[in-house]
């Protein structure tokens, strides 16, 4: 399934892809992150907690990045495999672009979900997916130094803004995925 | 043998003796079994994947869970259950066969692919997470075309392709018949994958007796001899040291009409351990691994006279097997079924089939409740409504014009099965009557918009094929498919009676309706008979209760067995009495010649010299006891047939389909209790409003089956159903024993037609062409604006 | 897995009973397994179905959703505490004499339902019935037998009320 959407993020574009790139940074934002190793400059592997409706699991991926291109984005390739509960292959393309406010990310993912998640999980993913990819944009958004006074809601605002446009089933869900990791951990979701 | 007419309780609504246990929680379905001391609770781990190589199976955590008796795996069955596989014998068909756990290779997502033995339920959940298999996974298939185009996944490498079925037949010179229609009308039709959904999942449990050295299997099944044969054929065991017995069945609809991996599982292991086994399905593994059904592709050519004639049918049916053939009726079972009633009620005389079926990397489909004669249905239905619409026809008259006529029975349809009796005509007029359908028709606007919603008018007129015996099955295929169904009739020392069936009640209350029939036979208080069933060490061999076979081969074998314990009634109380037998009757619980009826014994009296309980001694050449045995083999089938015609709203905001009116005239023959009969045609119905409107499963290109939930597999609730206007003639049966026909699936076969009619009636006016089941809102909506917008860019 | 058992208090069908299970226990297993109230069926373990429906303190509840140890001092009434050892229930008698139940797996719940409803309702149209039923799942009947029921149970209560 051909997930999209974007989101402001209140940072400059480099910020954003360091941040994207940097797994400690990732680690902390991505919901549920339990590791997050560099296996190379390119590969990752990762092992994230993940809760779709009444399935709950550990999900270990492998996740690679391809088609590199510093400050502008890069393609994730992963896989996540969640043992009974299922589980998850994507691929998800990033774009940064420079917006007035901070950084537009734009992301396409094409995920296949299998197993428990697949069967019990699919109408429960998206509303996950929301509250994850709220929950990983807020997180990145504050770790990128959106002044608290300035507006507290802004990590969350500028998501919603996003995805306002766009139609139901497109929204967050790949929000989350963009967190390459979670395209595993979300796809897994998906 | 009386004649039907002299009938006393056949005809009579009696209500149902099973309500009052059930309703007061007493009644024992599966698991509200007792549980036997040492009990083994299974829990199976299922593949996620629709096609992979099993790595490798590490149980190594699962084993150590405290509680975990033992995990097993594929290999650990080879040497005690063999390749499990039906007994077909048609050309055409290429037999697979498939170990019970799954060796090296899985072909769909939720075939076991290994089981967990513990001694709590709740702790066999807890392993599952804990088995780590590692798949290699492949390439797979899921859909019909996808599977029957060149380079794709084969299933099954000794096939060298995906075909597992393949057959055809063409009546004497087709094509110049087919070439004399002056018009000629092609459509594709496609249903939807479904399932029974009984609202009590399966389950099983083997129980060893050390002592008799046999083995009991507690099992919700609708073929109980059959699952015991077919688990005594793949484990070696004897027919006479197994026992199966079925305990209250919540709901069958035919998906529990097959044997099913589990239940040679349990039984293995209760074999190999000593001790008993259960497992009991969830509602996802009910969904992912029980028998589907449908998802048929009809591809049906028709050529029509001018005046509506139909002059000749071509029609070309494709069914998905599913990863394996279903057991006992492997794919051929719907093939055959659709292509073989789609002449139904019609003068169709010049007809070609070909029928064929791919196996793909889903759950392995089989009966459920209609059998190929919606798929049959939906396309020679559709097609009446499009000849009438090219022709400038009333899609009514067009059916008129070919339905066989009530002086033309009994007929021969053109594959050969006898129509012996029907009311095909008067159902359909009745039918059109009721709904008022010259009004409807008078009134509706040719754009059909009234009052903001597209308003159309749908018809199926059907045959519903019912109790096939030998003959029916064989000539279908099915080698090991017995037919028959047998009854023993007891009259016990008390004069009380019991019943013994061959079948297996599903909720269809065969523990008051054969009452009903051995009372009338035997001249008793129907409460003082009982009726036994679901054991085959206490019922004589038969086929089962799927069909529509219940009442008719079910009933049948009751009404000849207790006729035929009469005559030895009347035999012993004319010995007696000193009178012909042949002129008692036996009424009111009472033996008597109605000349001096004042002169008569009670059956209790009679019973009582059959047993020896008195010094009266029996007639010479006389033995003891009082009971009689039967074997009833029906003719090939019998044809029950009906009329649904179906009045719906479409509401172009947001697609929905509503029913405004919805006739059913339904001819079953004999009927022997009218409100049960009833709760057939309802429960029927609604199944097929459920086929027709909501329910789907839903696999993607690859196999992952998305919707094993009843979230989101749609079921039809009180709030979907309207109030059924219904209407019985009983056309009794020149071919059965007591002139009874089948009930049970017309309801459904009608329904799925009649609402895509309805629904393709209603939108023919924007152009929309209605050709597939279900009829879900977003699809219909996503017609009508796409026939919206098309006409927008038109003007 | 195996975790610490929690004493758990419940009163069904007017009787006490104490148990110690693990806090996972559905309410549906409590009742079916410690107590043998195999009444109330499971038929999809995620509150779709309502063949599980019991009273929870005098509401439907569904119980292969609730934990016993969630519910502990809680009153319960099963399809056993209907009408016991006891001549049928009005709302039993109904459903016998319109042929709402077949296979009877679903009716259970169906008739805990109707009791809470026609509490509420005692005079209800047959959309306000569909509505109310719209929650249990049946298979076999197609609901018609069933909203009948319905309607004449409420009739039978109403005189009922009246007669006392």
């Amino acid at each position: 399934m051909i997930l999209e959407g974007d989101t402001l993020i209140p940072a400059d574009r480099h910020a954003v892809w360091t941040a994207l790139n940097d797994p400690e940074v990732l680690r902390d934002c991505i919901p549920g992150c339990q590791s997050l190793e560099r296996q190379s400059d390119t590969d990752f592997t990762s092992s994230v907690r993940a809760a779709i409706g009444p399935v709950s699991a550990t999900f270990g991926a492998r996740i690679t990045l391809s088609e590199i291109e510093p400050d502008r984005g890069y393609t994730i390739s992963g896989e996540g495999k969640g043992g009974a509960a299922g589980f998850a292959r994507g691929k998800a393309r990033v774009d940064l672009a420079d917006e007035p406010g901070g950084t537009r990310l734009r992301y396409t993912a094409d995920v296949n979900v299998g197993g428990k998640l697949a069967q019990v999980g699919s109408r429960l993913i998206q509303g996950t997916a929301k509250k994850l990819s709220e929950e990983f944009f807020g997180r990145l958004g504050e770790r990128l130094g959106a002044t608290p006074g300035a507006a507290p809601s802004a990590p969350a605002a500028p998501v919603a803004a996003g995805t306002a446009g766009l139609s139901g089933r497109r929204l967050l869900w790949a929000g989350a995925i963009v967190i390459l990791l979670a395209v595993i951990a979300w796809a897994i979701g998906r | 043998m009386k004649a039907i007419e002299d009938f006393t309780l056949v005809g009579k609504t009696i209500l149902r003796r099973e309500d009052g246990y059930l309703m007061r929680g007493k009644a024992q379905f599966l698991d509200d079994l007792p549980e036997p001391k040492g009990l083994i609770h299974l829990a199976f781990v299922l593949s996620p994947y629709a096609r992979a190589d099993i790595l490798s199976i590490d149980a190594g955590a699962a084993k150590a869970l405290p509680g975990v008796i033992d995990v097993l795996t594929g290999k650990d069955f080879v040497d005690d259950i063999k390749l499990f596989a039906p007994v077909i014998e048609i050309g055409g068909y290429r037999p697979v066969r498939r170990p019970v756990v799954a060796v090296d290779r899985v072909n769909f997502v939720g075939e076991y692919v290994a089981v967990i033995l513990a001694e709590s339920p709740y702790v066999a959940q807890d392993a599952l997470d804990l088995v780590e298999v590692s798949y290699d996974p492949l390439p797979s298939v899921a859909g019909i075309d996808e599977a029957a185009a060149p380079g794709a996944p084969v299933l099954h490498d000794h096939l060298g392709d995906n075909l597992i079925f393949k057959t055809a037949f063409e009546t004497e010179g087709f094509a110049d018949r087919f070439a004399e229609g002056d018009v000629v009308v092609e459509e594709e039709f496609r249903l939807g994958r479904v399932t029974g959904v009984m609202i009590e999942p399966r389950g099983c449990m083997a129980c060893p007796d050390p002592i008799a050295t046999n083995m009991t299997l507690w099992t919700p099944t609708q073929i109980p001899h059959i699952v015991r044969t077919a688990i005594a054929d793949h484990l070696d065991i004897a027919e006479s040291a197994l026992r199966v017995v079925t305990p209250a069945v919540g709901g069958g609809f035919g998906t529990k009409a097959h044997v099913y991996p589990d239940e040679l599982i349990v039984v293995a292991l209760a074999r190999r351990l000593g001790r008993a086994v259960k497992w009991v399905q969830d509602r996802r593994e009910e969904l992912l691994t029980n028998a589907h059904a449908r998802e048929h592709v009809l591809k049906i050519r028709v050529a029509a006279k001018n005046d509506g004639e139909i002059r000749a049918v071509h029609l070309d049916v494709r069914t998905n097997c599913g990863a394996y053939p279903n057991h006992p009726y492997s794919p051929t079972l719907e093939a055959t079924a659709a292509v073989r009633m789609m002449p139904g009620p019609y003068r169709i005389r010049n007809y070609k089939y070909d029928v064929s079926s791919v196996t793909t990397n889903t759950a392995p489909t089989g009966a459920y409740r209609g059998t190929g004669q919606p798929s049959a249905f939906l396309a020679i239905e559709g097609m009446m409504d499009r000849v009438g619409r090219r022709l400038g026809l009333d899609p009514a008259d067009v059916r008129r014009r070919n339905t066989i006529r009530p002086e033309e029975f009994p007929y021969v349809n053109v594959v050969g099965v006898r129509y012996d009796t029907g009311s095909y005509l008067p159902s359909l007029e009745r039918g059109l009557e009721m709904i008022g359908y010259d009004a409807f028709r008078a009134a509706q606007p040719e754009d059909r918009l009234v009052g903001g919603k597209y308003r159309g008018i749908g018809i199926c007129n059907y045959t519903e094929v019912s109790g096939t015996g030998a003959p029916g099955w064989r000539v279908r295929g099915f080698a090991k498919m017995p037919g028959f169904d047998s009854s023993r009739v007891v009259v016990e020392p008390d004069g009380k009676v019991t019943v013994y069936v061959s079948q297996a009640d599903a909720g269809q209350g065969h523990y008051t309706t054969f009452a009903q029939l051995a009372a009338d036979r035997l001249g008793v208080d129907w409460a003082d008979v009982m009726v036994v069933e679901g054991d085959t060490s206490k019922t004589p061999y038969g086929t089962g209760t799927f069909a529509s076979r219940g009442s008719v081969v079910g009933g049948g074998t009751v009404i000849r067995c207790s006729e035929k314990v009469g005559v030895k009634v009347r035999r012993i109380a004319g010995y007696m009495l000193n009178a012909d037998p042949e002129r008692l009757v036996m009424k009111e619980g009472r033996v008597f010649d109605p000349a001096s009826p004042d002169r008569g014994l009670t059956l209790r009296e009679v019973a009582e010299t059959a047993y020896s309980m008195n010094n009266l001694g029996l007639p010479q050449g006389e033995e003891h006891g009082l009971e009689a045995t039967d074997y009833y083999d029906p003719p090939m089938v019998t044809m029950a047939n009906g009329t649904h015609v179906v009045q719906v709203a479409v509401d172009p905001e947001d697609g929905k389909v509503e029913i405004e009116r919805y006739v059913v005239v339904h001819d079953c023959g004999r009927v022997i209790n009218p409100k049960i009969v009833e709760g057939q045609v309802h429960g029927a119905t609604v199944q097929g409003i459920g086929e027709a409107l909501m329910e789907e499963i839903v696999y993607d290109a690859e196999g992952q089956h998305l919707n094993a939930n009843l979230l989101d597999y749609l079921l039809p609730t009180a709030m979907d159903v309207p109030d059924l206007e219904l209407s019985h003639i009983e056309t009794p049966s020149i071919d059965t024993v007591g002139g009874i026909k089948g009930a049970a699936e017309g309801g459904l076969t009608g329904a799925v037609p009649a609402l895509a009619n309805a629904v393709g009636d209603a939108l023919a006016g924007l152009g929309v062409n209605i050709t597939r089941v279900p009829l879900r809102p977003s699809y219909v909506f996503e017609q009508i604006r796409r026939a919206r917008a098309a006409q927008e860019g038109r003007t | 897995m195996s975790t610490k058992k929690v004493t758990v208090r419940l009163k069904v069908n007017g009787k006490d009973y104490v148990r110690d299970v693990e806090p996972r226990y559905l309410l549906a297993d409590f009742l079916r397994h410690e107590l043998h109230l195999t009444g109330t069926h499971i038929g999809c373990e995620h509150g779709v179905c309502g063949a599980c429906t019991v009273l929870i303190n005098g509401k439907t509840g569904r119980s292969c959703l609730q934990f016993a140890a969630a519910l502990d001092g809680a009153e319960i009434t099963t399809v056993e505490g209907i009408a016991g050892d006891r001549p049928l229930h009005p709302v039993q008698e109904a459903f016998h004499e319109a042929h709402a139940l077949q296979c009877g797996y679903c009716t259970p719940g169906f008739l805990m339902t109707t009791i809470e409803f026609l509490g509420q309702n005692p005079d209800p149209d047959r959309d306000e019935i569909r509505q109310a039923l719209t929650n249990n799942m049946c298979r076999c009947t197609g609901y018609l037998n069933i909203i009948d029921a319905v309607e004449d149970a409420a009739k039978r209560l109403r005189e009922g009320a009246r007669e006392a």
